[in-house]
């Protein structure tokens, strides 16, 4: 689980989560008592229908773009720089 | 004259006629926070150069002879969750500490263009994920009532800087009872409206749908004048609706409103204080004509674990844009991946990382069909539940939370329990329906709240429940002692 949400833990919280999490389960898995024979899935509270707009190029002012790049961690000539994804074998 | 202990009506009022200008209310409010800000903490950004300027503006349109909206010249304070244009906003993490906002959230934009005073940016739970606000990576906030309880969460400061008077109103963001919970340990109004009513662009995201802002005041009227200048559909928020703005005023007469009174809300878990206090205000109610029915809400029980799902699969899925690489901290690591996993082990808390994990493994291919799915038809049954409760009954009320504001640390080590304040307040964001809390009343000297849900973007219906309630009952007068 770890891997997949990419979150490091140590020793100490991946025990407590354990417990905890389990517990929680425990709790939501009350669900498994309520008859959903036919119901139909809520994936969102309003009714949620598609919403379009035209394809237009929007322009950003400068000093938002400033403002965007200048909260990246790390830069290269207005790129955000990261490690490489696909290591050398 | 306190000049800060006023109503936003009440200062409105004032402004008008020339009593005092918006610049005083101002510094008003920021005598309170020099005076008590130390001892409340609810505040992790002040603003006030800003504000300064905004108070100006205002009195030079009274000076002028130009006509003033109604939260105009008003100092309001916003969570520290919402982007607020050139300002440093954290969402309560280590990961945003020095995140400056690139555009203001919708909310705040209109809050702005409304001519209210931006004091300052309020304490929360990290990223809004808890019911105490003792997940802050900053602070922690106490209750005004009583420094050694919990403000409620996750709107804990904004609750705690309205009813210290530090402000005449703030907005919170309620995903499963953010704004209703902490204004209910607050003794002051809550106000978490129908979902799509409010945009949610800016609004650094938890659990999209569910998430939505609110309004916290110190009554009824005031809290729905706040939400007259925030809402509205807005094009960069697909799933915000064009309804009828709410009303400005309400009726104080609710002869023959028909309100329900679900059983289950008054099970196993409520406090025998907030109980009594709870079924006073339902009396209270007969008395001014209205007509109360039992209700019954067989699933309501599942809301909660409905909640427990649904919100931690969407903060798993919200919360992957935190990876370190467009804002926020990074931390090294040998390659991407460690990157990634150091990033976001080292800065995000540990409830933020707790409901990631859960939301991951809910999500996770094997469990998918047992955990995400099952609990999407559940919430379906519970949203019919209360449409077909709506054909019957005109609100439904119970208590807000099964206690009154719980000891700092008491619950930190026991999720579960933390979890359980929000018993009463998840429905209504599963559903999607609106919901208010107000003070009915205190229990050993704490507040308690009294939440009053209606039909979706019925909000003149519940507001006109609650302000007939606090007419007769005047509970939002009280103070504490600071």
């Amino acid at each position: 689980m770890e891997e997949l949400a990419r979150i490091k833990l140590t020793p100490k919280e991946r025990k407590l989560y354990v417990n905890q999490l389990s517990l929680v389960l425990d709790y939501v898995n009350k669900l498994q008592e309520v008859d959903v024979e036919g119901v139909e899935p809520t994936g969102h509270a309003s009714e949620s229908k598609n919403v379009m707009r035209d394809d237009d190029v929007i322009d950003c002012a400068k000093d938002e773009v400033e403002r965007i790049l200048d909260n990246a961690p790390e830069m290269k000539d207005s790129l955000f720089k990261v490690k490489s994804v696909f290591e050398k074998k | 004259m306190d000049l800060n202990k006023l109503t936003i009506q009440e200062a409105n009022e004032g402004l008008r006629n020339g009593n005092f200008s918006s610049v005083e209310l101002l510094k008003a409010c920021l005598e309170s926070v020099k005076a008590n800000e130390k001892k409340i903490g609810a505040f992790l950004n002040m603003t006030e150069n800003e504000a300064l300027e905004q108070a100006q503006a205002a009195d030079e349109k009274i000076a002028g002879g130009e006509e003033l909206g109604l939260i105009e010249g008003i100092p309001i304070a916003i969570k520290d969750n919402m982007l607020h244009k050139g300002h440093i906003v954290t969402a309560g993490s280590k990961i945003l500490e020095d995140y400056n906002s690139v555009y203001d959230a919708t909310a705040v934009r209109k809050l702005k263009e409304a001519g209210a005073v931006i004091i300052g940016q309020t304490n929360l739970d990290e990223f809004a994920m808890g019911t105490s606000t003792e997940n802050s990576a900053f602070k922690k906030t106490k209750n005004p009532w009583n420094i050694k309880c919990v403000p409620g969460g996750s709107s804990g400061g904004s609750a705690a800087a309205v009813s210290a008077d530090m402000c005449f109103a703030a907005l919170g963001s309620d995903t499963g009872g953010s704004v209703r919970q902490p204004a209910s340990f607050c003794g002051v109004t809550g106000l978490k409206p129908t979902y799509g009513r409010v945009s949610r662009y800016g609004l650094i995201a938890m659990a999209s749908s569910l998430d939505q802002i609110g309004t916290i005041a110190k009554n009824v009227q005031d809290a729905a004048w706040m939400l007259r200048a925030i809402e509205g559909i807005d094009e960069m928020d697909s799933t915000s609706v064009n309804v009828e703005p709410v009303a400005a005023e309400f009726p104080e007469d609710i002869k023959g409103i028909k309100i329900g009174v679900p059983k289950e809300f008054f099970g196993a878990g409520l406090d025998s204080g907030v109980r009594e206090k709870v079924e006073f205000a339902i009396k209270k109610f007969e008395g001014l004509g209205a007509e109360i029915r039992e209700l019954e809400l067989k699933h309501a029980e599942y809301a909660l674990a409905v909640y427990y799902i649904i919100m931690p699969s969407e903060v798993s899925s919200n919360m992957a844009r935190y990876d370190g690489v467009r804002y926020g901290k990074r931390e090294k690591g040998k390659n991407l991946l460690e990157v990634y996993m150091n990033t976001r082990g080292k800065n995000l808390g540990e409830e933020v990382r707790r409901r990631i994990i859960l939301g991951t493994h809910t999500l996770s291919s094997g469990y998918y069909d047992a955990y995400y799915g099952r609990a999407q038809k559940v919430r379906t049954i519970i949203r019919n539940e209360y449409i077909n409760a709506f054909k019957e009954v005109d609100c439904i009320v119970g208590p807000t939370a099964p206690t009154t504001a719980f000891k700092l640390g008491e619950m930190v080590d026991d999720p579960l329990a933390m979890y359980l304040s929000d018993i009463y307040t998840v429905s209504a964001n599963v559903a999607g329906l609106p919901g208010l809390s107000i003070p009915c009343g205190f229990h050993e000297g704490m507040p308690v709240g009294l939440q009053i849900m209606g039909n979706y973007f019925d909000e003149n219906t519940i507001l006109r429940v609650g302000n007939a309630l606090q007419a007769t009952t005047e509970y939002y007068k009280e103070k504490p002692e600071l």
